[in-house]
């Protein structure tokens, strides 16, 4: 079976869809889960893991054993969402493997045995699941889930009983969220047993306008029914209102939307100390200029990669910084340089 | 006349005020007898749940902490009975198991399901043959032990299963998609008795007799037919 990697995936949502992601729980059967697995087993569960993905060198997959690597490195993970922050915790002897091109990682002992994510760019959900299906199906041949006929695949917790799929997407939704509407979009979400969280997951705030969204359900919907379910009847919504928001803020309210991204623009053109949510606030900004049209010369693919390149660990790795002030000044100089400002030279003289 | 009785567990004890949730599973200990000015009741049950909240009731009759609570609103009149486990037992008034309404956060919901109410403790004695694994245990982290927890503690699991999937389904759904390759499926006549087992234990759990005694016949029927499976090996 050959991942559908190279897969072009331009569906058009990329000005509200950032991430999709289809995540799968598998547990080894016969073995105890992760939390009540003493050390050997542990031990055992994740060599056996490792050795049945390193026989499949086609998924391409780099190693990252937060024992021993540097946490800078996991830190650079986390922010990609490749592993979760419940991974890079103190924990069981745990191992990710992730695909440097981001379609593809696994975490091994986080809270199931293992855990599978695909990802697709925005709007790849089908992508998403496709890379995860893809590399759970080659992992079934040498590996002896654990399953039974009502319930599934059996998980440590039951919340992913079943399918074990939780498909989720991250969102771009300032001008849902500039018109007043967040409140009515997560009830729909809530209406659909759908999940709506903050950037960074379970309880965080929404930093920039990023949203999370997940399915709660896991039992007695198939992976496709859901996937269809999520796409038509909550993520095509979603985009519609979205664009609908920011129509109607360029129509009756433009030049309140044109100050603030002119001021967005201006101030990561020349502030020389950026901290990361000020940063990740004023790029959303930016990046809603950019989607309707009121700021040429950058692009949304810009925008949005910035929005990764100033978080802490993937500075921290680019320039070996870890102090929080110089970092913050490091931060300036990458979004000035990305966004053509001043360099202090020029706009001191 | 309009008859609403839960069971309260929820509301006594253990549950932060501060937590989002809670609205939730304020819903989540409604019963409804009767469709009849179902929103009225509701909102006059939430106000009872709110002061519940806030002071723990005592009971009307000896005024330990009241843990069952009734509310009849009979011709437009309101009469309230708070009452702890014993002296509704006494009165004959039982809760009903609690069903949500409101989808949540899953993982809080069990975690409020579970810190709240002692009685699925008591129903949850067995422990699982492999890991050792208690329902107290998982309780405390709302994770399982191993696989074979699901069969050991399939009892007090179920219903918590039941209401993280999803607000509108009753009964527990078989699991549909992906399988692993080497798993054999059980053939027709058994997956039909893993059925029919299934809905009679329901049906005793709701104290549908008549359905119960049917569907024991139905049972019954099916495993003449059908050779025990051989468990000696």
């Amino acid at each position: 079976m050959i991942l559908p990697f190279e897969q072009h995936e331009d569906d058009g949502l990329l000005d509200v869809v950032l991430i999709s992601r289809a995540r799968l729980a598998r547990n080894i059967s016969g073995e105890p889960f992760v939390n009540r697995a003493n050390r050997e087993e542990q031990i055992r569960i994740r060599d056996g893991i490792a050795s049945a993905l390193r026989g499949l060198p086609e998924l391409g997959l780099h190693w990252f054993d937060p024992e021993t690597a540097p946490s800078a490195e996991g830190q650079v993970l986390l922010e990609r969402h490749l592993v979760s922050p419940k991974f890079l915790e103190p924990g069981p002897h745990r191992l990710a493997g992730y695909r440097e091109d981001a379609r593809l990682s696994v975490m091994i002992n986080e809270e199931d045995h293992l855990r599978i994510q695909g990802y697709g760019l925005a709007g790849g959900l089908s992508l998403a699941w496709a890379n995860a299906k893809g590399c759970e199906r080659l992992l079934d041949e040498h590996l002896n889930f654990a399953f039974n006929e009502q319930l599934g695949y059996l998980t440590a917790c039951p919340t992913n009983v079943g399918t074990g799929i939780r498909l989720s997407l991250m969102l771009h939704l300032p001008g849902i969220n500039l018109v007043g509407g967040m409140d009515r979009m997560q009830h729909a979400a809530n209406d659909l047993n759908l999940e709506m969280r903050g950037t960074t997951g379970e309880g965080s705030e929404a930093i920039g306008d990023l949203h999370q969204i997940s399915n709660r359900r896991t039992l007695g919907m198939d992976e496709e029914d859901l996937l269809h379910f999520l796409e038509e009847d909550f993520v095509s919504r979603v985009v519609r209102e979205e664009r609908r928001a920011r129509d109607t803020l360029l129509t009756t309210r433009r030049e309140f939307l044109d100050d603030r991204v002119q001021r967005a623009l201006a101030m990561l053109r020349h502030a020389r100390l950026l901290g990361e949510r000020e940063a990740l606030d004023l790029l959303s900004e930016l990046r809603l200029g950019i989607a309707v049209g009121l700021l040429t010369g950058v692009t949304l693919e810009t925008a949005s990669q910035l929005m990764q390149r100033v978080r802490s660990g993937h500075l921290t790795r680019a320039t070996g910084c870890t102090e929080e002030e110089p970092l913050r000044a490091q931060r300036a100089d990458l979004v000035r340089r990305e966004l053509g400002g001043g360099t202090p030279q020029s706009e001191s003289t | 006349m309009n008859v609403l009785t839960c069971n309260a567990r929820l509301a006594a004890r253990n549950v932060d005020p501060e937590c989002r949730y809670i609205q939730s599973a304020k819903w989540a200990v409604c019963e409804e007898k009767s469709g009849e000015g179902e929103g009225k009741l509701r909102a006059t049950f939430r106000e009872v749940l709110e002061q519940t909240y806030t002071e723990v009731m005592q009971c009307d009759e000896c005024g330990k902490p009241a843990n069952v609570h009734e509310i009849r609103v009979e011709n437009g009149m309101k009469t309230e009975r708070h009452l702890c486990s014993e002296c509704a037992a006494q009165a004959g008034l039982t809760a009903q198991e609690a069903h949500v309404d409101a989808p949540t956060n899953p993982v809080e919901m069990i975690k409020q399901v579970l810190a709240a109410g002692p009685e699925i403790e008591v129903r949850a004695a067995p422990e699982c043959p492999t890991c050792g694994s208690t329902f107290a245990r998982f309780r405390k982290m709302a994770l399982l032990g191993c696989p074979d927890c699901y069969q050991a503690l399939q009892v007090p699991l179920q219903p918590l299963i039941l209401r993280s999937q999803a607000a509108e389904v009753r009964e527990l759904p078989e699991h549909q998609g992906l399988r692993p390759s080497g798993f054999k499926s059980p053939s027709q006549p058994t997956k039909t008795l893993i059925r029919l087992e299934r809905e009679l234990q329901g049906a005793i759990h709701a104290e549908q007799y008549e359905r119960a005694a049917d569907l024991r016949d139905k049972i019954r029927k099916l495993n003449e037919g059908v050779e025990p499976p051989d468990l000696t090996e």
